[in-house]
């Protein structure tokens, strides 16, 4: 049996073009990503959850598989996820990609020591494979990152350095501050396994939005004691019309509440995840290579209402 | 010789009376300034005592305003450890607040999804009356 990975990379996505060239940008940036990974000499593995997939259209794993260069396929498991889960499972029946509930089950699966949940769109620079390979990171710390965006109609075709790191070629942002180092959240939560799981993965009590999930937890995290850092280096991200931050401005009120749901009182509530989080007792099949399946199952899906798991920061979490 | 002459018939010499007098007069005025000392001296003794009197007044108000402002002061206190104490129960409060406005968005979303789960799964044909139960035709 082969020791873990140093870096489990948790992303979700699915075959739909979310965003107009969400497959290609995807393949490009794991590829970026991994190779970066590859010259740091750190071992990684890559959970790709497909979260419901689209019917009639090829999985996004199997495209992956096809589509990244042969040294960086096995490093890649994917789980397809049941496509009754979304509806199983969602309070909002307006909201279309339960995507924490996806991160969830990558983080329940991944094996690595450290578990870096991050979006499909997000590129690690050059310093950042320096701080993740400098033997710096500490278990119990949430590490957090600034995003760089990228000017909109940027050519991102081909991925460099001289490119990510132009600062002619960035849009400024508020940067992250303490306490909780919030702020785009979901690009770049960076946390050992072992925690990660005590702390039973991001909010899936509250199934009704995509915004503000991933502040959430930075809540939880901290009530709970683990501490939040700032690793320093930034990501970057390259803007398109179906990034929040792009399309947030330009949806309609309908459109943003189906997308990512309603703002809600994400920085005042916690949760405190059932045992069975993350999709535990879906049946797994395997698909082929790399590729499995999470079957449907009802003994699977949490209950629609569990009050008594909502609670305050600093609450005694119910016991199971 | 003439002075003990004057002085058998009880008499004296013009000079000497002239002195006297004038030593009796020196007297007279050096009692009358006394007098006049004594008597500011007895004013002045008066007003001291008077103002001693007003500074004792000052002083017995000032030590009531103190005691006054000790009880301000302890009252404020209380006040402000009564204010710390609402400020905890308030954002307690607002806590307990947000939780039941989370959990009635759980509910409610939950019972959004019934509904329509309930609508999905049971079909009323046209013209049913509404005394009869529904005939599921999608039974999961």
């Amino acid at each position: 049996m082969s020791a873990p990975p140093f870096l489990s990379l948790v992303l979700t996505g699915r075959n739909d073009d979310y965003g107009g060239s969400f497959v290609s940008r995807f393949f490009r940036v794991l590829a970026f990503n991994l190779e970066l990974l590859a010259e740091r000499q750190l071992s990684t593995e890559v959970v790709l959850v497909e979260w419901c997939p689209t019917p009639g259209r090829p999985l996004l794993g199997e495209r992956l598989r096809d589509a990244l260069p042969a040294r960086f396929r096995e490093l890649v498991t994917t789980y397809v996820v049941d496509n009754r889960y979304q509806d199983a499972m969602s309070l909002n029946p307006q909201l279309e990609y339960l995507e924490f509930v996806a991160k969830n089950v990558g983080i329940r699966r991944a094996t690595g020591q450290y578990l870096l949940t991050t979006n499909t769109d997000l590129i690690l620079s050059a310093a950042m494979g320096r701080a993740l390979a400098s033997g710096t990171l500490q278990p119990r710390c949430v590490y957090r990152a600034n995003r760089i965006d990228l000017k909109l109609g940027i050519d991102d075709s081909t991925l460099h350095h001289e490119l990510l790191d132009n600062p002619d070629n960035h849009v400024p942002r508020r940067p992250i501050a303490p306490p909780l180092y919030a702020g785009a959240a979901g690009d770049f939560t960076l946390l050992d396994r072992e925690t990660f799981h005590q702390l039973r993965g991001f909010n899936e009590i509250y199934r009704m939005v995509r915004i503000g999930v991933d502040h959430n937890f930075l809540v939880k995290a901290q009530s709970s004691g683990v501490a939040i850092a700032d690793i320093g280096p930034p990501i970057y991200h390259v803007a398109h019309l179906a990034s929040y931050q792009t399309s947030k401005h330009i949806a309609s009120r309908d459109q943003a509440h189906r997308r990512w749901g309603r703002v809600w009182h994400n920085h005042d509530v916690i949760y405190d995840n059932r045992e069975d989080w993350g999709l535990r007792d879906a049946p797994v099949e395997r698909l082929s290579d790399g590729i499995w399946k999470l079957g449907f199952d009802w003994k699977a899906v949490p209950p629609l209402v569990d009050l008594h798991r909502i609670v305050l920061p600093g609450m005694t979490p119910p016991s199971e | 010789m003439v002075s003990g002459l004057l002085g058998l018939f009880g008499l004296a010499r013009a000079a000497h009376l002239h002195a006297a007098t004038e030593r009796v007069n020196t007297l007279k005025a050096q009692v009358a300034d006394a007098r006049q000392r004594n008597e500011a001296a007895r004013r002045d003794a008066t007003h001291r005592k008077k103002q001693a009197a007003e500074a004792n007044d000052r002083v017995a108000a000032a030590a009531q305003d103190v005691e006054r402002w000790k009880g301000k002061v302890a009252a404020f206190r209380d006040k402000r450890e009564r204010l710390k104490q609402a400020e905890q129960v308030i954002a307690l409060t607002r806590g307990h607040l947000l939780t039941m406005e989370t959990k009635l968005d759980v509910l409610e979303g939950a019972i959004t999804v019934l509904d329509r789960r309930t609508r999905n799964s049971v079909d009323y044909p046209a013209g049913t009356s509404t005394g009869k139960a529904p005939a599921p035709t999608k039974p999961s």
